[in-house]
Order: C-alpha cells, then structure tokens, then sequence
C-alpha cells in the first residue's frame, strides 16, 4: 500500500481510542450477525467446493460489531467466518478474518469511511455474504469471484434526493483490495492471490420510480501477484440494473476487467428473476455467462465462454430473517475445481474443446439478525 | 333515518371504498413529533425517506431523530404497511440490506406508545407513532400529513 494510504488508515486508527475513550457507552453499541450455511453435491466434476460426495462444510457467517460515538461517528467492525468445501481456494482463506473495519464520518450528505471498509461494486457485493438478502446461497460467483469484498483505504460518498421519485448516491474510493482467484487456463487450474494496489474508482447510482435502480462502477488498479510477483495494471467497469416491485424483482449486471496485455480479459453477465409469491415463498431463476482470455502456448489469445451457468431456487422465509433454500444449478464451461482443458494446438491452430457439463444443488439455511 | 344521515353514510362509505389503502389505514396509527418541532409540509413521501433513514432533516433544516415501535407491535405493522407501503416483513430486509451494507442502522425501537411518546416529548427533532388510541400529552403532537 502507498505510503499517503497507510498513513491515513494508521491517523485513524490511533485516533480512535481517544475517540471511543471520550463517549458513554449507553444503547450506542450494537451487533449484528449473519449465517449462511448449507450442504451442497455435485452430479460430476467438483465446482465452487461442492464435490461429487458432497459437503456441508459450506459456510459464511459474519459477526458486525457498531459503536455510534455520535450523531455523525462511528465505528464498525465485521468478522468474517468461511468454509468452502473441497474448493482449492480453502488454502487461500483464513478461517477467521476481518472483513471490515473502519471508523465512518458523516456530515449531511456526505460520508466518509477510512480503514478497511465495503467496497461499493454493483448491486450486491456489500452484501454478497448475507444469505438472507439473496434467492440463492450466493452471488453469481462469475461474478464477484473472491475477490474485491472490501477495501483498504478511503472510500467517499455523496447522496442527493435530486425529486420525490429520483435518488442519487455517488461513492469513490482509494486504497487496495485482496484477489484470491481459481482460474482455469491453458494447461491447468491456478489459485491465484493477490493485491490490488494504488486501486482508484468510483460507483454512481440512480434510483427512480417503479423501484427501478441503475448503477455504474469502474476502477484501476496494480496488480501484484504473491506468488509470482509478477506486476500488471487492470481496469474494471461494470453496469447494474434492477427493478425491484411488489410481486417480482428483475436484475442484471455486466461486468469487464481488461488487464496489463490483450490476453488477459474478462467478461461476465448474469440476470436474476425473482418472483415473491407470498410472504414467505419466493421463486427465483439466474442465469449468467463468463467468458475469459486464455493463454495457449499458441498466438494469438482465445476467449473462450468459461461458464454457462442456469440456476433455479425456492425459498421458504420463515421470518425475513430466517429463509430455507434449495437450489439447482446446471453448468457447461471450463471453470470448475478440476482442470477441464479449455483448448488444444492441433497442427499449429488453437482449438476450442468441447464444453464440460455438470450440475449441482445447495441446500442451506440463512439467518440474520 | 334522516336524508342527511344517509347521504353523510354514503359518502363515508364511497370515501372508504374509493381511497388508496394507506391513506384509509392511516387512521390506525397517529405521527408524533416534539412541540418545538416545525416539521413543515410533512408528506407521506418525506415521512417514508424519514423512517428509512434517507432524509436527516426536516424541511426546516432541523435534525430528525426517528423512534419505531418494536418489531412485534401491530402498530408498527400497521405503520409499515400504510405509510411506509411495505409489509413489515419488507422493511426489515431493508435495514438488513443497510447494516450489512455498511450503511446505517435502523431507528431505535421502544416498547409501547407511552415510551414512544416520552421519548419523542424529551428529545427535540424527534418523529415517532403511537396507535391511534394512545393519549397525547404536552409537549408532544401530532402531525397531519399533507
């Protein structure tokens, strides 16, 4: 992290006992938590830690801890528990870690949050872990990957009621990010982890009538990774969209990273359909698609479709805070925890193989409180 | 019955029939705020962004402290439902949706109208709704919504 950033988040840090030291404790400390946790089984190859056998070692639970110094301060601090199954990620992932902490500042319309605080990405990524908020165990994974869940660093906001109907927020942020990565390639699966550094962006939302909400989000970053300490820059853009009404919910996002050269590329799209038949059944249909550069021995680059993934879920929410799930998921591409070779040289030409299938179902139970 | 009795009965019952659900429903719960609030032309809208913690200030450009009624109270449905125009349930999801944003936390919640009324009497700016039986006392009143 540079030097201007890890100033910042040390000024804040050391501040903060004064800060707290100064404030009775009163009713201005509260927790919050969330479980998600599920077993899950694949009909195949291994994908997202779910094997052929079967696991229920598939888990998120979060742990919020909130002190409102005042009015306009306070400090939050989420604890992050994960277990992802037979997933090659699991070296890569603490079991325990800080997801989020950081003091919050707020003056009108403005906010700002300095420590390692959620990263403003599309519809979801802030709370990509709380299954209650979500018609399946997760987020398209095509789409967050494990990656980008929070930021070191700075992040700015501005919020405008612009009429009745037209809401505005606008967040910018400065820091560093954490990329933990299994990337089907050429000849094999890597797990790949790394820093995002010197990582500047911003997202921009629009909300309107008919519950309907736009976004847009870019940001650029160093790519350092740990492993090979191999360097590159990469840029992120992705378009969000969502109408949200009594009886259904509609929401599609799109996102690109482009990265240090023309081989590295990165396209994922998915759509959510959910429809609220009651207040406590909901239905709910994803589809996404990814498509990724791969690096053959062979030039130039093949991109290829990684995943095609369709899923289909039931909820059964006992309370809004208490929500029962199956879902199935069928799935065609390269991306899954064993190496399915995406292409082949074959007489001096790269060839696209033919996609591997497989398909998977989760069962899990969310709460939060 | 007189011809004046039943043409007041109809329109009532045209009246009843004819009008959205939440401003008909809104007779189940009364909106409070301290005496020495100006709240302005409060509307159903304001009210909304208010209680979801979207607007700070009344029009006035005082600080606003909204009080709910805990997550039990039929008041507190009822209040959901016509004034917020979510069920109970939906408005939970939302402050779910917000805490683990990252971005705020839902008003603090009281028991029963008399400590909502107590709590709005002590506390300048504050906003809260009691069922529509409750007593106001001094120092706090009701707000008709525009």
């Amino acid at each position: 992290m540079p030097t201007r950033y890890r100033l910042a988040c040390t000024v804040a840090v050391l501040a903060m006992p004064f800060v707290l030291a100064a404030q009775p404790a009163a009713d201005q400390f509260s927790i919050h938590g969330s479980l998600n946790s599920g077993y899950g089984r694949s009909s195949a190859l291994p994908v997202i830690g779910i094997p052929r056998e079967g696991t229920a070692d598939y888990r998120i639970a979060t742990l919020q801890f909130r002190y409102k110094v005042d009015e306009n301060d306070q400090f939050v601090m989420q604890l992050l528990n994960r277990r992802v199954g037979t997933s090659p990620l699991r070296t890569a992932i603490g079991d325990l870690t800080t997801q989020w902490a950081y003091w919050q500042h707020d003056a009108g319309a403005f906010s700002v949050k300095v420590g390692r605080a959620p990263l403003p990405r599309g519809l979801l990524n802030e709370v990509r872990y709380i299954g209650t908020l979500l018609p399946f165990f997760r987020v398209p994974y095509e789409f967050t990957y494990d990656a980008f869940d929070a930021v070191d660093g700075v992040v700015a906001s501005y919020r405008a009621q612009l009429s009745q109907d037209w809401r505005f927020e606008a967040h910018s942020f400065l820091g560093g990010s954490e990329n933990r990565n299994v990337r089907s390639e050429a000849t094999g699966l890597s797990v790949r982890v790394s820093r995002a550094n010197q990582m500047r962006g911003g997202q921009l939302y629009l909300s309107g009538p008919f519950g309907l909400k736009v976004g847009a989000f870019g940001d650029q970053y160093q790519r350092i990774d740990e492993t090979t300490q191999q360097k590159g820059s990469r840029t992120h853009y992705a378009l969000s969209g969502e109408i949200d009404r009594k009886y259904v919910t509609v929401r599609s996002e799109m996102m690109r990273e482009t990265g240090e050269n023309s081989k590295s590329s990165l396209r994922n799209t998915y759509v959510n359909v959910i429809g609220k038949l009651t207040d406590h059944w909901r239905v709910a249909l994803e589809h996404s698609i990814g498509e990724q550069g791969v690096f053959p021995t062979a030039s130039p680059s093949v991109t290829v479709t990684s995943v095609k993934s369709t899923g289909a879920s039931i909820n059964y929410l006992i309370t809004a805070n208490t929500v029962l799930k199956f879902e199935h998921h069928w799935r065609r591409g390269y991306q899954f925890d064993a190496f399915v070779p995406p292409t082949r040289t074959q007489s001096g030409a790269t060839v696209v193989l033919p996609n591997a299938y497989t398909n998977y179902f989760i069962g899990s139970v969310a709460f939060s409180f | 019955m007189s011809f004046k009795t039943l043409i007041r009965g109809i329109v009532t019952l045209v009246c009843v029939l004819v009008l959205p659900p939440r401003m008909a429903g809104a007779q189940a719960v009364k909106i409070v705020v301290n005496a020495a609030t100006e709240t302005g032309d409060l509307s159903t809208a304001v009210l909304t962004r208010i209680f979801l913690k979207q607007d700070k200030k009344f029009a006035s450009g005082a600080a606003v402290f909204p009080i709910d009624q805990s997550k039990a109270s039929a008041t507190r449905a009822a209040f959901s439902k016509d004034f917020l125009g979510r069920s109970a349930a939906a408005v939970d999801q939302y402050w779910v949706q917000q805490i683990f944003s990252g971005r705020d936390t839902p008003p603090p919640a009281k028991s029963t109208d008399d400590e909502v009324v107590d709590f709005v009497r002590r506390t300048p700016g504050a906003i809260g709704y009691v069922s529509a039986s409750a007593e106001i006392p001094s120092g706090v009143k009701t707000v008709t919504l525009k």
